[in-house]
């Protein structure tokens, strides 16, 4: 599935990789790809941007570490950024449910 | 080479220089992350920086996306500006202007600029409230600028038909804090205008 079938789904699905623990961008990337059974076909670059904009929505939070010699960003879910996830999970299953609907009848 | 893919998203990039400088840095970590995942995997330095640059998309999708959160972060910019400025600029006139009845043309100029400064601030409380968030850096921009425009305008015609009996003892502090006061909101919005229009121009 290629960028634009999932339009407007992709802040849900980063939430949801943050769901068990912080992360960094490329593992976030590393965690879109792999749950989606490499299914997933995004400009991994733009997770980067997206993550910001969870930040500023105050859905995560972001803070540089340093681990291993390597330098990185780590982000964590908020209540708020939780409480993002859950809706966004159901406003999909409802989507879900009605092109299921329609498509089947 | 990985500095190449990393120019070419950095070159039409505008905006408040330390998130575009942490941005970017971000970015570049996590570049340099995936081909050292490459090069393990068994590609050569300069495959595993073709398949980064694949994976990680078009520079100008990439800088698109960052472009619109340096926008967001400049229109905030700019909207604390105003509504700190503008209120502010606005009382300096009110205590400090000319006691007595300025008469018609000067009431009316006054007004002018008091409700460009209004819709400038309008603006602005909207961006902080998050409730314009499409094209806010240019609206806080221009409408700064128009703000600014109508009271420089404004002020220098009161200043030509004014009665020189009308003039404040106070008028040097006026003017030169009015003139700290437009610098600071003038240099503002004009900066917001420049990153709204990157935007426009990145995509």
């Amino acid at each position: 599935m290629d960028a634009d079938g999932i339009h407007g789904q992709l802040d849900t699905l980063i939430l949801a990789t943050l769901r068990r623990g912080e992360a960094h961008g490329y593992a976030i990337i590393g965690a879109l790809r792999e749950r989606s059974g490499e299914q997933l076909d995004l400009p991994s670059g733009t997770v980067y941007p997206a993550l910001r904009r969870l930040e500023r929505a105050g859905h995560v939070t972001g803070k540089w570490t340093q681990a291993g010699g390597r330098r990185r960003r780590v982000y964590e879910l908020t209540a708020e950024g939780r409480a993002a996830l859950e809706k966004g999970r159901e406003d999909w299953l409802a989507l879900r449910q009605v092109m299921t609907a329609v498509l089947d009848s | 080479m990985s500095g190449d893919y990393l120019e070419t998203v950095a070159a039409p990039l505008r905006g408040p220089r330390r998130l575009r400088d942490d941005m970017l840095a971000e970015l570049g970590d996590g570049f340099e992350e995936a081909v050292a995942d490459g090069v393990e995997h068994g590609l050569s330095r300069d495959e595993a920086v073709r398949r980064a640059s694949a994976d990680f998309g078009s520079p100008g999708v990439v800088a698109a996306a960052m472009q619109r959160e340096l926008e967001a972060a400049q229109a905030r910019r700019t909207a604390w500006t105003l509504v700190i400025a503008l209120p502010a600029m606005t009382v300096l006139w009110d205590l400090l202007g000319g006691r007595g009845d300025p008469g018609l043309a000067v009431t009316v100029l006054a007004r002018l600029t008091d409700a460009a400064s209004a819709a400038a601030f309008t603006a602005a409380a909207l961006v902080l409230t998050g409730r314009l968030d499409r094209r806010a850096a240019s609206a806080c921009g221009a409408l700064g600028v128009v703000s600014m425009g109508v009271a420089l305008g404004c002020s220098t015609v009161i200043a030509l038909i004014a009665e020189p009996s009308d003039t404040p003892p106070t008028l040097p502090f006026l003017m030169l804090a009015s003139a700290v006061g437009t610098v600071w909101v003038s240099a503002s919005a004009l900066r917001a205008l420049r990153v709204g229009a990157a935007r426009a121009r990145v995509g």
